[in-house]
């Protein structure tokens, strides 16, 4: 058995349970940024450890900031998510879209295991050093572009966003 | 060939897409001339940055053309393809581009709200279509896609205070992401069954016989359901009504030309070139095994058969019943985006030319007829009723001339662009036997005629029944609509010249490689 695998498989798995029967967001929060952690090391695992990277400061770091402000704003100290969770409807429908992913999920990788099946990794497989070769020599333009389209959404987002300009 | 043009040369970026460079250079320039102008010359804000945006098209227009004479390479880093169909549809683009930036001058005048942002998101929603309109590469359309929608999320917004401007917005932004989104599983799909995410590469692995999987139908599938949004097409036209009615008045022109004339314009390419056996006609041996790919054609006829049926039905048949002329013109742009579907239905040279004429005619028609319609609105949704419309033909009788001009055109009466454009879709349809379809097309182009002329009817035919105030007409606005008016006539009168320069267009397709 692989232990390491199995290591942080059981710590996503407990991680995110706690984040969805947690009493109050914040905690539920931190249990969110457990199970980001956990699957990057799952990643780092599956030789990809840009990925990895990408997992933590990405995900772990940037949008779990945004979560954690977001609740920060939203949120008064205690009521709302245990009203919410109180709620029979809520617990019934979060159990049957939960099964159906977890359906969708298994046939997914079932379907997935058919076409790939077991293959060797060519060689380099994602190292950084080769995604950016990668990145900066066939998909160059693409990156441009996509810059494009950010400072697009920064123009909108500074007009939209501000009352008196 | 495609793999092995991944070098990256400044001079080959010039040659292939110039254009595009002129316009993002333009873009971040105007950014710094906006800061500059609102803090010196608050006053003539609106008007500075609306004819400098008008020269950076026309710029990008000067260079699209020149460079079309003196082309060596067609295709840069298998990326960016500079043919002369991308070339003529980037030029309805630019076209559209410049007739609603001569016409957004006097708009924003008339509605207090002379911003520089305007013009800055206009240039990035007219880079982006031209971007995806040059694409070969699927990522790269995806990529230039959301560049464009998203200039035009935040363009339908402009109207801060009003609550249909931003209900509208917000209904294209959802849903737009959600067709984005069908568009980048059918990529995803594609790229995982062949590895690559070029067009003509695509059109090659899939012809070995990869294409005989459904998975292939499943990603094609997804990205015509993509690309159908953009273009709505009925089921896909859900957000049209809505957003065409809450964006001001000259984007909503604009949305219903450059970009139902990018998403055309791409759907054409990315059909021919990956999934219908054009390439084989090439003369490269490579591709001879493209001839394949015509047993495709067996599964996205008839889809299109139906939606082309559908989308000029519901299209006509619901403008009929609508009250205000902006939301009239919305389902009338979804009935002309069935016309056009039906010209890419026959799959002949006819109908690709037709579709290229159909878009360049209606550009001009439509965009002539949201300028009338906005002088006369006065400020944003003043006058937006037929009722209002009633008794204008002896008060306003230039504009409302005019106004009846364009429905005319709309209508597809001759001696009118509209006209022509509709016999040669419907002609190349017949052609390939599509003669029902072509038959009820035409029926359906009758219940057109009717909501058209129905306006023309309010003007002249009616008394008023209540006063309004047109807004004040611009000069820029004028010089737009001259175009547009003997545009329209002067290519209803000889199409020849320029249905020739689209048939050469659509020849090119095969030479995308």
């Amino acid at each position: 058995m692989d232990f390491y695998f199995w290591l942080f498989a059981t710590m996503a798995v407990c991680a995110g349970i706690f984040t969805i029967a947690a009493r109050d967001p914040l905690p539920s929060a931190l249990g969110l940024l457990t199970v980001f952690i956990a699957c990057a090391a799952l990643y780092l695992h599956l030789h990809a450890p840009l990925i990895a990277i990408f997992q933590v400061t990405i995900y772990a770091g940037a949008i779990l900031v945004l979560v954690v402000f977001v609740i920060m704003l939203l949120t008064s100290p205690d009521e709302r998510l245990s009203l919410l969770q109180a709620n029979m409807s809520y617990r019934i429908m979060g159990v049957v879209l939960g099964a159906c992913i977890i359906g969708l999920l298994a046939a997914g990788t079932k379907g997935l295991i058919n076409i790939v099946g077991s293959k060797a990794l060519p060689d380099g497989f994602g190292s950084p050093a080769r995604f950016g070769d990668l990145f900066y020599r066939n998909y160059l333009l693409h990156f441009e572009v996509a810059s494009v389209l950010l400072l697009v959404a920064l123009i909108g987002g500074i007009y939209l966003a501000k009352k008196n300009l | 060939m495609s793999e092995v043009g991944f070098v990256f040369s400044l001079s080959r970026l010039w040659h292939v897409a110039g254009g595009q460079v002129i316009l993002i250079l333009a873009g971040l320039a105007l950014i710094f001339v906006d800061i500059w102008l609102s803090t010196k010359h608050k006053a003539n804000e609106g008007t500075i940055m609306g004819w400098l945006t008008i020269f950076a098209l026309m710029a990008t227009l000067g260079h699209l053309v020149f460079r079309e004479w003196s082309l060596h390479d067609i295709v840069f880093m298998g990326v960016f393809s500079a043919e002369k169909f991308s070339v003529f549809v980037s030029c309805i683009v630019l076209m559209a581009g410049i007739l609603a930036s001569l016409m957004s001058i006097g708009y924003l005048r008339n509605n207090g709200l002379a911003r520089g942002e305007y013009f800055i998101l206009l240039i990035f929603a007219v880079y982006g279509t031209i971007a995806l309109v040059q694409s070969v590469d699927l990522l790269m359309m995806f990529i230039a896609l959301e560049v464009m929608s998203l200039a035009i999320y935040i363009l339908a917004a402009f109207l801060k205070g009003d609550q249909k401007s931003q209900e509208g917005a917000l209904k294209y932004f959802l849903l737009g992401s959600f067709g984005s989104a069908f568009f980048l599983f059918g990529l995803a799909l594609l790229f995982g069954l062949t590895g690559s995410v070029n067009l003509t590469v695509l059109a090659k692995t899939l012809s070995v016989g990869i294409f005989e999987q459904p998975a292939v139908l499943v990603a094609l599938g997804m990205i015509m359901a993509g690309l159908f949004f953009k273009m709505a097409l009925v089921p896909f036209h859900m957000w049209t009504p809505d957003v065409y009615e809450g964006s001001p008045a000259v984007i909503t022109g604009f949305m219903a030309t450059a970009v139902k004339a990018g998403a055309f314009g791409v759907f054409v390419k990315l059909l021919f070139v990956t999934f219908t056996p054009i390439l084989s006609l090439s003369g490269q041996p490579e591709f001879f095994t493209t001839v394949n790919l015509a047993s495709l054609g067996a599964y996205w006829k008839p889809v299109l058969w139906w939606l082309a049926l559908l989308t000029m039905f519901f299209g006509n048949l619901i403008a009929v019943s609508q009250e205000n002329v902006k939301r009239m013109l919305a389902y009338s742009s979804v009935a002309h985006a069935g016309y056009m579907a039906l010209g890419i239905l026959a799959a002949n040279a006819e109908g690709r030319m037709g579709v290229l004429f159909y878009l360049f005619s209606y550009t001009l028609m439509n965009l002539g007829a949201f300028g009338v319609l906005y002088i006369l609105d006065g400020k944003e949704r003043g006058a937006q009723t037929l009722e209002d419309y009633r008794g204008l033909g002896f008060k306003y009788p230039t504009l409302s001339f005019l106004m009846s001009l364009f429905l005319v055109a709309m209508a597809g009466l001759p001696p009118t662009a509209g006209f022509i454009g509709k016999f040669y879709v419907f002609s190349a349809a017949i052609k390939e036997g599509y003669l029902l379809l072509a038959a009820l097309g035409v029926l359906t182009s009758v219940i057109g005629a009717y909501y058209y002329l129905r306006v023309i009817y309010m003007m002249y035919m009616k008394d008023a029944v209540r006063e309004i105030t047109p807004g004040p007409v611009a000069a820029p606005t004028v010089i737009a609509l001259v175009i547009t008016a003997l545009g329209i006539i002067y290519f209803g009168i000889l199409p020849e010249g320029l249905a020739r320069i689209a048939t050469i267009a659509q020849q090119s397709l095969a030479f995308v490689f």
